[in-house]
């Protein structure tokens, strides 16, 4: 009961960001100089920022931005490195040898730095970060699928499928993706939060989504230079802390029940 | 003879298949290896663990190339792409034979979906029927391969073959991973499936005795190669081949379930895998543990030759 009601939390709050066009009692962008950090109250539930925004909207508005960004870039990286990294383990040979090469070279550079690079050239924006952020994290699913898919391909079950009559695309769908399926599932949940991470950090430095709209990262750094009214930073980065722990433990569980599955 | 003049299904000529070991030491996995098999009877093949049965069965099911040599499949060179469900294979270890995260009616599912031409509903009745035929119950195609035992999982696998409707059954140890009662019980389904659907077999083991239940005719194997052959398998007493002397007055070879990976270091160090390489330029497979090897064995490889009729053996002196 206590286990489901650490994932029923969260699962809360993304819903209610997800539906913050609907949900949210303010317009997040509206500014009212005239209620500028106002208390927390029955209008403004979390109070309002240096602007006289609504901080309970920018919060839902800003989740749903950092979370879906997140969630786009974790899908899009996911799908193309087990897509890639099934096929690499499948062929082997010289295409597995470029592939994993390929992959290492890419992997030596930091994030920030091919995040600055794409950034100057595509210039600011959170297409630039996404971008940057794909190039890089597509490798970790890659890597692995590619490993299970080695080890799956060992099994007799393979040659079994072979023999009854099973084309390389079927055998591909059917015995590799679905065994390998299971041991990815707490990567994807772990690499989430640390998507979620990034955005927020690079939004954070101003390299992400742009102001006015809301993000939480963007957010926090906004509540840094009014130290004295706490509510601005507090919010989004118990969001952020909430979320990013909660994948984690997410995380941890899957592999968890995984671990004795395999026992 | 038995039913010897069926029409030979099988033709295996002088098959070789070489690996390669982790120290880049070539494997004789098969050497030269030939037989032939009539329809609808059952070749029995022996010989410890390594001697190269599995890649015997693999290549003539067509998942290996070998590397010289020939299948005639009903006379004429296999094209395994079109043979393909006419070949079909049962393995050792059941439980690394089948998709775990299927359930068994899948399982029975795919040979069903990619050989024949039944829809949705006619496989689903087919796949009762073929848990059924093995002896198990067709509410059984619910359940995932966790939840059989070793002997029913090893039925489903014999059903997954058997829904190809194939002429030759290659049985690759196939209850040597299983309890002695469990292994009777199976001996006597693949004895009735054998004679209800006219079945031709390759039964591979290591058990001389389920050997003796089931074949009519008798492969033993040594070091990836054929060292003796009996056409009837009641001959057997009258085996000469100092091997197979051996394995008879041991009465059962060595196991190969459980601690197979184990025999497997012991049977072959990388000492014996040179000492093979050796012999297989050279002398007789077999000289290295020969009582009876002289000097000749050393030097010469005896072929396979014809003793009386219906028994062939290579050695210069059995
Ligand atoms: N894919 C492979 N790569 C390298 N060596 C192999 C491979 N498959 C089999 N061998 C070697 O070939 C020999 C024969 O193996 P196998 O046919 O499995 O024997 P058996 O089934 O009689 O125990 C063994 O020495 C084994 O180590
Ligand atoms: S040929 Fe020589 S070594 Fe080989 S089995 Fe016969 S006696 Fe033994
Ligand atoms: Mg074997």
């Amino acid at each position: 009961m206590k286990r489901k009601f650490f994932l029923l939390l969260p699962a809360l709050l993304v819903l209610i960001c997800l539906l913050a066009p609907v949900l949210a009692p303010w317009d997040p962008n509206k500014a009212d100089p005239t209620i500028k950090f106002a208390k927390m109250s029955a209008s403004h539930w979390l109070g309002t920022d240096y602007l006289g925004r609504d901080i309970f909207s920018r919060v839902l508005w800003g989740g749903r931005r950092t979370m879906g960004y997140a969630a786009l870039v974790t899908a899009a990286s996911a799908v193309f490195g087990t897509c890639l990294g099934m096929l690499s383990g499948f062929t082997g040979g010289v295409f597995d040898s470029v592939v994993m090469k390929g992959s290492d070279i890419l992997r030596s550079f930091p994030g920030i730095v091919l995040v600055l690079i794409v950034v100057s050239v595509r210039g600011v924006g959170i297409g630039s970060v996404c971008l940057a952020m794909l190039l890089v994290r597509w490798i970790w699913y890659a890597r692995m699928a590619r490993n299970l898919t080695r080890a799956e391909m060992g099994r007799t079950a393979i040659l079994a499928s072979r023999l009854s009559g099973s084309s390389w695309l079927k055998i591909l769908r059917r015995h590799i993706f679905i065994s390998i399926l299971p041991e990815m599932l707490p990567v994807l949940s772990l690499d989430f939060g640390g998507a979620l991470l990034a955005i927020s950090g690079y939004s954070f430095l101003g390299l992400g989504i742009l102001p006015p709209d809301a993000e939480w990262g963007m957010m926090i750094n906004d509540g840094r230079n009014y130290m004295e009214h706490p509510g601005m930073m507090l919010w989004p980065g118990l969001c952020v802390v909430f979320i990013v722990i909660s994948v984690n433990l997410l995380g941890d569980r899957l592999r968890d029940k995984l671990e004795v599955r395999r026992s | 003879m038995r039913e010897a003049q069926g029409n030979t299904l099988l033709e295996v000529k002088n098959i070789s298949k070489t690996y390669q070991s982790r120290k880049r030491q070539p494997v004789y996995a098969l050497r030269e290896v030939g037989f032939s098999l009539q329809e609808g009877r059952c070749l029995g093949v022996v010989g410890e663990s390594g001697c190269g049965k599995s890649t015997l069965c693999r290549v003539i099911a067509g998942i290996e190339k070998p590397d010289v040599g020939e299948i005639l499949y009903q006379g004429e060179p296999a094209d395994h792409r079109k043979i393909r469900s006419s070949l079909q294979m049962v393995f050792q270890n059941s439980m690394d034979a089948v998709n775990i995260h299927l359930k068994a009616g899948k399982i029975l599912a795919e040979p069903l979906e990619n050989f024949t031409s039944l829809n949705r509903n006619q496989r689903e009745q087919e796949v009762e029927r073929l848990l059924e035929l093995v002896g198990l119950s067709a509410e059984d195609k619910a359940k995932y391969p966790r939840q059989f035992s070793g002997g029913q999982l090893q039925r489903i696998c014999i059903a997954r073959a058997l829904a190809a409707e194939p002429k030759l059954l290659l049985l690759d140890e196939p209850l040597s991973s299983l309890d002695v009662s469990v292994q009777a019980q199976l001996l006597n389904l693949l004895s009735d499936l054998k004679k209800e659907l006219h079945l031709t077999c390759l039964l591979v083991s290591h058990d001389l005795e389920a050997v003796y239940y089931l074949a009519d005719k008798l492969l033993v194997m040594y070091g990836g190669a054929a060292v003796e052959e009996i056409e009837d398998i009641r001959d057997i007493c009258a085996l000469t081949h100092p091997y197979t002397r051996r394995l008879l007055e041991a009465g059962e070879l060595e196991t190969e379930s459980g601690e197979a990976g184990q025999k497997d270091e012991g049977i072959l160090t990388e000492e014996k895998r040179e000492y093979l390489a050796a012999s297989f330029r050279e002398g007789c497979v077999y000289a290295g543990h020969c009582p009876r090897a002289e000097r000749k064995c050393f030097l010469e490889r005896p072929g396979l030759v014809e003793r009386e009729a219906g028994h062939r053996i290579a050695c210069h002196f059995g």
